[in-house]
């Protein structure tokens, strides 16, 4: 399966979805992509993600604790973005509909990155 | 706006932060000192800037209320008698101990801005001798806001009006005005007691927040943004305003959120 179709079957069960982008950090490297729209729109979404995971120093320097997930709740969508816990150096990064709850989404959303980590071949990305 | 090296203010303000309770002395600036930062016992007394002696004089007349005939003469016997002018006044009942404060702080963060104009190194030398009373020294986060809200006026009420709903118990609130001239998000207000070294790490990491919203062609109404351990951070921005509210549990994260979609 390639990457697309495993970004895709993965989050199939967020609610809402409009598109995503599996990102590199610290460069923001768009890998792939699923939803609406071409690779273009999926841009913005893998340089934010990179962006906020990847250029902001954390948040407790002594601890060494960066933010590792962010949202934006706007009146008619959401924007995820979650660093990947199995590989740091992965971003998945997707807008959804603000119609479903945003915990909801946000906990499909972690097992949508849970999921691209445990069955994604990125040994091409050197991960 | 006044031009400022932030870079400058802000090292220097996390410098005198690092200090300890053991720590009296002054943080010069420059090779030539042009002044610098009184310490005692790690919190500061006062800052000096050449050419900015009479400005704290007439700051003190301000507010006294005296006129200049009898500032002139108390000024001339602490002189004479090596005694602190804003001191003796508060002691012979001429200006309120918070008048004073007041006094010291405005005269501290327009010193400052002064001594931050160009970059400068600044140097630490310790000293044992005579210091102020503890009730007239302000820790190093005061001085930082009263120089943001000096540089921002019009920026540092709003950003309190807007702050104040969110304080709390457990709760560590931080409003932060957005300069492109500055790397760093400057703090201009606060609640919950934030130090330095917090303020400006909150800032640091949230400031791609603002930017990444620009780029998604999104406007959101909040973010949440979380770290590893699971601690969250409620922010939101608006013109050249960033606020921050952080919450000791989900369910005061839960209230403020709801606090902040109903104000907006």
């Amino acid at each position: 399966m390639n990457l697309d179709a495993c970004i895709a079957r993965a989050c199939e069960p967020v609610p809402g979805l409009v598109r995503g982008a599996l990102a590199l950090l610290p460069e923001g490297l768009l890998i792939g992509s699923v939803g609406e729209g071409n690779v273009f729109e999926s841009e913005p979404l893998a340089r934010s993600a990179a962006r906020c995971l990847a250029q902001a120093p954390p948040l407790d320097q002594a601890r060494a604790q960066p933010f590792v997930e962010h949202v934006f709740v706007s009146p008619y969508e959401l924007v995820v973005i979650l660093r990947g816990q199995r590989y740091p150096q992965l971003a998945l990064a997707l807008t959804c509909n603000n119609g479903p709850n945003l915990t909801f989404v946000l906990s499909l959303s972690r097992m949508a990155l849970h999921s691209i980590e445990a069955t994604a071949d990125l040994a091409l990305w050197e991960l | 706006m006044i031009g400022v090296d932030w870079g400058s203010l802000l090292a220097a303000l996390e410098r005198v932060e690092a200090l300890t309770s053991s720590d009296s002395g002054l943080l010069l600036f420059g090779d030539a000192p042009v002044g610098g930062i009184f310490v005692e016992r790690g919190r500061v007394c006062w800052v000096a800037a050449r050419g900015l002696q009479r400005r704290l004089r007439d700051l003190l007349q301000a507010h006294a209320q005296l006129d200049s005939h009898e500032l002139e003469r108390v000024s001339e016997r602490c002189r004479a008698e090596g005694l602190l002018l804003g001191q003796t006044l508060v002691a012979e009942g001429l200006l309120e101990p918070t008048e004073l404060q007041s006094a010291l702080r405005r005269h501290s963060a327009e010193s400052l801005l002064d001594l931050c104009r160009s970059p400068h190194t600044t140097t630490w030398a310790s000293h044992a001798g005579r210091g102020y009373a503890p009730r007239f020294t302000f820790c190093a986060a005061d001085l930082l806001l009263d120089s943001v809200a000096l540089a921002y006026p019009a920026l540092h009420g709003p950003a309190q009006r807007q702050l104040a709903p969110f304080s709390g118990p457990g709760r560590r609130c931080v409003a932060f005005v957005l300069d492109a001239s500055t790397e760093a998000p400057l703090p201009v207000a606060e609640s919950g007691g934030n130090g330095v070294d917090a303020m400006l790490a909150l800032g640091r990491s949230l400031a791609p927040m603002p930017r990444a919203s620009h780029e998604l062609g999104t406007t959101p109404s909040f973010a949440l943004s979380t770290t590893s351990s699971g601690h969250t951070v409620l922010s939101w921005w608006r013109d050249a305003l960033l606020f921050a509210v952080s919450c000791a549990d989900r369910a005061s994260l839960a209230a403020a959120t709801a606090q902040h979609l109903v104000l907006s």
